[in-house]
């Protein structure tokens, strides 16, 4: 248990502090940024409270947006996703929803993918449509999602694949 | 009672998550100034279509006093025109020249706080914009603040921080109007020097010094006055022409050759 909190405070300080340094700099073709502190919502055990995970989402993100000057679009992505994860992993893992090693093992490969990129994707989604807030700007909101969505992903799956050793 | 708490509970992550989402939603509002007013926005869009169905419905009841409202400021146009057989401009639809006038209904009025607005069923599509100055049929009533497709709020003369360039009819001395809270029929004229003179009933005008209003509108007239401690200016108190606290029908002024002063005037 004690382990357990320990783990989850080091990966909520690491993450806002490489997203904040590194992340939110990097600027690639000039405007995108991956968001790969989604990472802490990922590895949340699936079996754990979901409503400390509610909790944990909405300080990760209200740190995020008070550190990056960003207004609250942070914090309210970070917390409908923490709050659609539930349903998100009960649509990708189906009876395995609560192992709590779905991600490592036991589940297929693609329902893994399934379930990162569509956490991933309504962070984004929310995170842009939030920032912009302009409905004429429709289009704009969308292809900043792809781009960082598709950087988030490959940077979550590299960093899963790495620290995954049992297969 | 045990099923309400037992409700609470089975759906405490939902609640937990609109609470959080609602505070999240405060921190945007107050730490962006960008999003403060895309939500006012949004709020005057919802909230319009709303005012207007209960606007619409209530406007039957008073058409009778209304009609005698409009047929008392015929009347008074039927008088100036007289006043000035030779000028035919007086009826052309720009009234005075320069400005454009559009009518509006009141939807929404407030007179009981310490900023005061109305809505007004006209809005970007009627060619409403921002800071165009609001008359109604006995004088100024405010200054259009935001518009959305259908609707405009609009500054109503009642509100803390609006000042308009007014003058004394009989002397043209200018000076700035405010209000300055409480009462709905007192309005504060200030910084008219006390080398000209003012007495009780003098009517004041709108000056014509700013962009929203053209000037010799009427405003109102002088109730009270006296001289300021430091012997240079008045505080003129004003009793408005208008009733701001039964606003119907108004008219939109835009001011035709805005941009032609603001090049001289950045």
């Amino acid at each position: 248990m004690i382990q357990e909190t320990l783990k989850i405070t080091g990966q909520f300080i690491l993450l806002i502090v490489l997203q904040v340094l590194i992340f939110s700099n990097i600027n690639f073709l000039g405007y995108i940024n991956p968001y790969p502190y989604l990472l802490f919502v990922v590895l949340y055990r699936l079996d754990s409270s979901q409503t400390v995970l509610l909790f944990l989402g909405f300080f990760l993100g209200l740190f995020l947006d008070l550190m990056l000057q960003t207004a609250g679009a942070h914090t309210i992505a970070t917390l409908t996703v923490c709050f659609l994860r539930p349903a998100i992993s009960n649509f990708s893992f189906g009876v395995n929803a609560e192992n709590s090693h779905a991600l490592e093992y036991g589940t297929k490969r693609s329902s893994r993918m399934i379930f990162l990129a569509l956490l991933v994707f309504t962070h984004h989604l929310i995170y842009f449509s939030i920032t912009i807030f302009n409905w004429n700007a429709i289009s704009y909101i969308l292809s900043n999602t792809l781009y960082s969505s598709l950087f988030t992903l490959s940077i979550l799956w590299l960093t899963l694949s790495l620290f995954n050793v049992r297969r | 009672m045990q099923q309400i708490i037992n409700a609470i509970f089975r759906n405490k992550n939902a609640l937990i998550y609109l609470l959080l989402l609602l505070f999240a939603f405060v921190f945007l509002n107050n730490r962006s100034y960008y999003h403060q007013t895309r939500l006012e926005k949004l709020g005057l869009k919802l909230a319009g279509s709303l005012w207007n169905l209960q606007d619409n419905t209530a406007n039957y009841f008073s058409l009778q006093q209304q009609n005698k409202a409009l047929l008392e400021e015929n009347r008074k146009l039927r008088e100036l025109l007289t006043a000035h057989p030779n000028d035919t401009d007086s009826i052309s639809p720009t009234l005075l020249p320069g400005f454009t006038y559009r009518h509006a209904r009141v939807i929404k009025n407030s007179f009981d706080q310490a900023r005061n607005t109305l809505v007004i069923d006209k809005g970007a599509r009627d060619s409403i914009r921002g800071e165009m100055g609001i008359v109604g049929p006995d004088g100024i009533v405010g200054i259009v603040n935001e518009t959305t497709a259908h609707y405009a709020s609009a500054l109503s003369l009642l509100h803390a921080d609006v000042r308009i360039n007014a003058k004394l009819k009989t002397n043209d001395a200018f000076g700035s109007l405010y209000w300055p809270g409480v009462e709905a029929n007192r309005l504060l004229l200030t910084n008219i020097s006390t080398i000209n003179t003012v007495a009780v009933g003098d009517i004041i005008v709108t000056g014509g010094m700013s962009d929203y209003f053209p000037k010799d509108i009427p405003i109102g007239k002088v109730v009270a006055f006296k001289i300021l401690p430091s012997k240079r200016y008045y505080e003129i108190e004003v009793m408005p022409f208008t009733n701001f606290t039964a606003l119907e029908h108004v008219y939109i002024l835009q001011n035709n050759r805005r941009e032609e002063l603001q090049q001289l005037n950045p």
